[in-house]
């Protein structure tokens, strides 16, 4: 659905993208992940065509954006980091706009403004002037208007930036429910969101690829051994000896008298075992918890590492 | 053309959500207004006293009142068009809507065209509104309405040229009162040149006095009609006009 080949730009001698490509299937949601100024932005707005890259190829839906601008820009929905909205407009007349800029044809209009209204939760505000509105219906707004003419790609810049924890529930689960249909890029620089909403993830660090991977590839790749914090009663004598002669365990630390953390690879036939053991040797197994390298520690890693690190 | 016309109907719908244009309608209207007193008034009291020797000496509507309407007309136009067009670009840069428009499948022609129309159909309304300046005229004598038709003609090209060097100022930067000063430095000069035409000689002169856009508009009030009044004004249009695409094209290469 979207193709990118070594996109770069260049602004004088500054290089805010380089050598960035991807494959993306339909259906697919990809997270962008990264810290302020990575190159996020003008990566989807590359795709978007709002500016031309410096070198590289764009192709989304079989179309090539220098080629064809147009009938790419039809197939993309975007929205950008601030909702691109007339604060002057009301809710509804706005949407009206931008169907029939987005070449919705007249008949459909209707249809179409009902069903972005509907899927965004602003029937309720829909003859409200947008400048009235909160940031956050603001934002719905701004989700509205890229979903309106039911786009093939949906390009999304950071759309939970400061809305509420209920507004982000619902912008997530409604990325979730377009995505099967569409094909959505969504950029962000908070981690959960990219564990709850995307399939796959590309880590961007100063314009560069760091790492690319589905969510559960990129945080069990990078620790291989796993960190379980187990919680017993009634440990009988040797209970630490009897856990670091398992076949699968690392390393057995004791932080209290019920309390272990336990180093172990294998997965989820090492931590079936584990638990078998506890549980045979007459303990009860009261709380046994993983605590793996949450994305967070991977993005971490993988953005301030040196150069010559990469290899890892 | 479909496209054009959504982008001329938003930014219409956009000029009456706030007061900037009924502002501007009334104000330029006001000093049209002004300007034609300051021709009717004169004229009326001339022709009350004296009928004959006010017709012996030429003087009529089309010199007298039309000429001062005309020059009342330029004024306003020249300080409040401005004023109309500074918005256009500049805002949309400034609120991020800009990406809005340039994401979208428009050209970027299309979306300049549609602006300019937009912006030249509240000059449209204005002239439309003083249209009832001559229909006062012809309930109290007979203007030639052929010349009636030529001023107005007239003071419509005057009105596009500064609202195209408008929306190409706005096209330059997204603070409008930048946009609008730009606009004044750039019109000032042309209707300004009148003056100073046939002091230079030679070329100069004529290059000058082809760019005379005050001339165009006395000439046309006057019911002149030249080829060349008219090319000028079509010229400086397409010339800015074209410049404002270049522009946001080369924005987006930046």
């Amino acid at each position: 659905m979207i193709k990118v080949e070594h996109l770069s730009k260049v602004y004088g001698g500054r290089v805010a993208v380089w050598d960035v490509s991807f494959n993306l299937e339909k259906g697919e949601v990809l997270g962008f992940l990264g810290p302020n100024g990575a190159g996020k932005t003008t990566t989807m707005r590359m795709i978007t065509g709002f500016i031309p890259p410096s070198s590289g190829k764009v192709i989304v839906a079989g179309h090539d954006i220098s080629e064809e601008p147009l009938r790419v820009k039809e197939e993309i929905g975007y929205l950008c980091e601030a909702p691109p909205v007339y604060r002057e407009m009301s809710v509804k007349s706005y949407l009206r706009f931008v169907a029939s800029l987005k070449k919705v044809p007249r008949s459909r209009r209707q249809h179409c403004l009902d069903r972005a209204l509907q899927l965004c939760g602003l029937s309720d505000v829909a003859g409200r002037v947008i400048g009235n509105l909160s940031k956050g219906y603001r934002q719905r707004v701004g989700l509205a208007q890229a979903i309106i003419h039911e786009p093939a790609v949906l390009i999304l810049d950071e759309p939970t930036v400061g809305l509420d924890p209920r507004q982000i529930r619902d912008i997530r689960s409604l990325i979730k429910e377009l995505s099967g249909e569409q094909t959505v890029i969504l950029s962000t620089h908070i981690l959960p969101e990219v564990t709850v909403t995307c399939s796959r993830v590309i880590i961007i660090s100063e314009g560069q690829v760091v790492a690319e991977d589905t969510v559960q590839g990129l945080t069990e790749g990078l620790s291989r051994t796993e960190t379980l914090t187990l919680r017993v009663s009634g440990a009988p004598e040797g209970f630490r000896r009897m856990l670091a002669a398992l076949d699968q365990v690392v390393d057995v630390a004791v932080e209290g008298s019920d309390r272990f953390q336990v180093h172990l690879e294998g997965g989820d036939a090492a931590r079936a075992q584990l638990a078998a053991a506890v549980v045979g040797c007459g303990a009860g197994l009261l709380e046994m918890a993983r605590t793996t390298a949450t994305l967070e520690e991977v993005f971490l890693k993988l953005v301030t590492e040196e150069p010559e690190g990469e290899a890892a | 053309m479909n496209g054009i016309l959504t982008i001329a109907r938003r930014e219409i719908q956009s000029y009456f959500a706030s007061p900037i244009a009924y502002t501007i309608i009334v104000i330029v209207l006001l000093m049209m207004g002004f300007g034609f007193l300051r021709g009717l008034l004169p004229y009326s009291a001339l022709f009350a006293t004296n009928a004959a020797m006010a017709e012996e000496a030429g003087i009529n509507i089309r010199n007298y009142i039309v000429r001062e309407m005309i020059f009342w007309a330029q004024i306003a136009m020249m300080f409040f068009m401005p004023a109309l067009s500074m918005r256009l670009f500049s805002e949309e840069k400034k609120n991020g809507t800009a990406e809005l428009l340039l994401t979208s499948p428009i050209t970027t022609t299309q979306l300049v065209l549609g602006k300019y129309l937009g912006a030249v159909s509240i000059l449209g309304i204005i002239l439309a509104l003083c249209s009832v300046f001559p229909i006062v005229l012809e309930l109290l004598a007979s203007p030639e309405w052929v010349a009636m038709g030529t001023a107005y003609l007239g003071m419509l090209l005057y009105g596009m040229v500064i609202l195209a060097i408008g929306l190409f100022a706005s096209s330059l930067t997204e603070n409008q009162i930048v946009a609008l000063l730009t606009t004044y430095a750039i019109f000032l000069p042309l209707w300004l040149v009148d003056s100073v035409v046939g002091f230079m000689g030679g070329i100069l002169d004529e290059i000058l006095a082809g760019l005379a856009i005050g001339k165009m508009i006395r000439m046309l009030g006057q019911g002149l009609v030249d080829t060349h009044h008219l090319f000028l004004p079509v010229f400086l249009i397409s010339v800015f006009l074209f410049l404002c695409t270049q522009v946001l094209e080369s924005n987006r290469w930046r």
